[in-house]
């Protein structure tokens, strides 16, 4: 029997600059520019956790949390080396890695024991060469592995060797992959715990839940029969993606170049999870903070970064931009899945052959290897993707 | 930040060693290299040093290919 262990490093980003300037160690240290930046915080370390900072949160609110917070400007090109430095120590000495991110992957063993071995080589030797600490969960799944090794961070090594039970004294929200929105759901239905997902009546489950109840089911008892890891996601309702613009602008020609990039990526994002839907939101944010969204329902569902370029700037047209505006964003909601009720969508379109063409060049060169010229206006490409759920 | 720099070095056993460096007039001993990584460019391989040297922090960068040094950062330790 296979046995897998997850290995997920600290507080990454802060540990690799923490190990450069070991001077920092006694201070709060957060990885994420300046207090004036409108950045957000990318990694926190332990001390400063303490202050109530976590990764996601903005620099303006981790600085008001924690006045004497020292930060660092993320160095990507840094981690994505010392990343694979890691996962060449992993695969050297388990002989096999699968690389889930840029800070946490798993490998497999074919005994306990051997798992267990390996991980506390890995473990010893990434403290060693790399100056920095992991912790490492084992179980028999990947789902269970993921979970263990958050159980004893920082430099934890987890066993589970009963997942069942394990996994049925769990809180709900403690699961991975179930999301804020399905939690509160199954608190709806008076579900709080894993466990009492076993005993749910299942036609009940699936009323609420539909194809998403089975893999709960399967969940509640330990099981990854379907490698629930990677489709546990909540359900997609909607792909959006927001820009905040290095300065405020008013300029309608930027504007305009900047929903189109946001277009696209939010298509790009679409495609990916095979999703089109009918309903286009657009969010502006001025420089005083109001924001406002405006939305409009379109007859057909939608995926193109061309009808949701087209929808968005009706919505834009129809609204009076009174001030600079600081951030725009673009959401697609009321999605489905792509191919679902084909036959009785009489608006579908067929995709024009260039469009098939560009899709392909993206999928083998990036995201950002072919683009309209009127994006070209925006230089900072960098846009925030968001992914809202049931 | 990319001062080019002279800095006395150890190669031994195909790795890089920094061990002294003369910045603005002055020879300054690493007393500790505290962390090193590479990275990859048009240049080819890069190999970057974040060393101490009294109460400062320097981020040295070797660029392989032009066998050349360079500062690229420079802080006090003394926050």
């Amino acid at each position: 029997m296979k046995w897998y262990c997850h290995v997920d490093m600290d507080a990454f980003f802060a540990s690799v600059e923490l190990a450069s300037k070991p001077y920092f160690a006694k201070f709060p240290f957060a990885v994420g520019g300046s207090e004036k930046s409108r950045t957000v915080v990318s990694a926190a370390s332990y001390k400063a956790r303490e202050y109530g900072i976590r990764a996601g949160m903005s620099m303006f609110e981790a600085f008001r949390k924690c006045p004497n917070l020292i930060s660092v400007e993320p160095d990507m090109e840094k981690y994505a080396s010392i990343s694979k430095e890691i996962f060449s120590i992993v695969e050297r000495i388990a002989g096999n890695v699968d690389i889930y991110s840029v800070d946490e992957g798993f490998f497999h063993a074919d005994s306990m024991d051997d798992a267990l071995m390996m991980a506390v080589e890995i473990k010893r030797e990434i403290k060693n060469n790399i100056k920095i600490t992991c912790s490492a969960g084992i179980a028999k799944n990947k789902l269970v592995a993921k979970m263990a090794s958050g159980e004893n961070k920082p430099d934890g090594l987890t066993l589970v060797e009963d997942a069942f039970s394990y996994i049925g004294e769990k809180r709900v929200e403690d699961v991975v992959g179930i999301g804020r929105q399905t939690t509160k759901h199954l608190n709806k239905l008076g579900i709080y715990s894993v466990k009492q997902i076993r005993d749910y009546p299942m036609d009940i489950l699936r009323k609420h839940f539909n194809s998403y109840a089975f893999i709960l089911r399967e969940v509640s008892y330990g099981r990854d029969s379907v490698n629930m890891m990677w489709n546990l996601e909540d359900e997609i309702k909607s792909v959006g993606n927001t820009h905040t613009m290095e300065k405020d602008t008013m300029d309608r020609k930027t504007l305009l170049s900047l929903l189109s990039i946001l277009s696209e990526h939010v298509s790009f994002r679409m495609k990916k999870h095979n999703v089109e839907g009918n309903t286009v939101t657009l969010t502006v944010r001025y420089s005083d903070f109001r924001t406002f969204t405006k939305q409009k329902k379109v007859q057909r569902h939608i995926s193109s970064p061309d009808d949701i370029q087209l929808y968005s700037k009706i919505i834009f047209d129809s609204i009076e931009i009174a001030m600079p505006v600081r951030l725009l964003g673009i959401s697609v909601s009321n999605v489905r899945s792509i191919g679902e009720q084909m036959k009785l969508d009489f608006y579908s379109q067929q995709k024009p052959p260039i469009a098939e063409a560009v899709d392909e060049i993206r999928r083998r060169y990036g995201e950002w290897a072919i683009m309209k010229a009127r994006s070209l206006e925006i230089k900072d490409r960098n846009v925030k993707g968001r992914r809202m759920t049931v | 930040m990319k001062e080019p720099l002279y800095v006395i070095t150890l190669f031994s056993d195909g790795k890089i060693k920094p061990i002294y460096f003369i910045w603005n007039n002055r020879r300054l001993k690493i007393e500790n290299i505290t962390y090193n990584w590479r990275t990859v460019d048009e240049n080819g391989i890069n190999q970057h040093f974040s060393v101490i040297s009294g109460s400062f922090y320097y981020h040295l960068l070797f660029v392989t290919s032009m066998s050349r040094w360079y500062l690229t950062e420079v802080e006090s330790t003394l926050a």
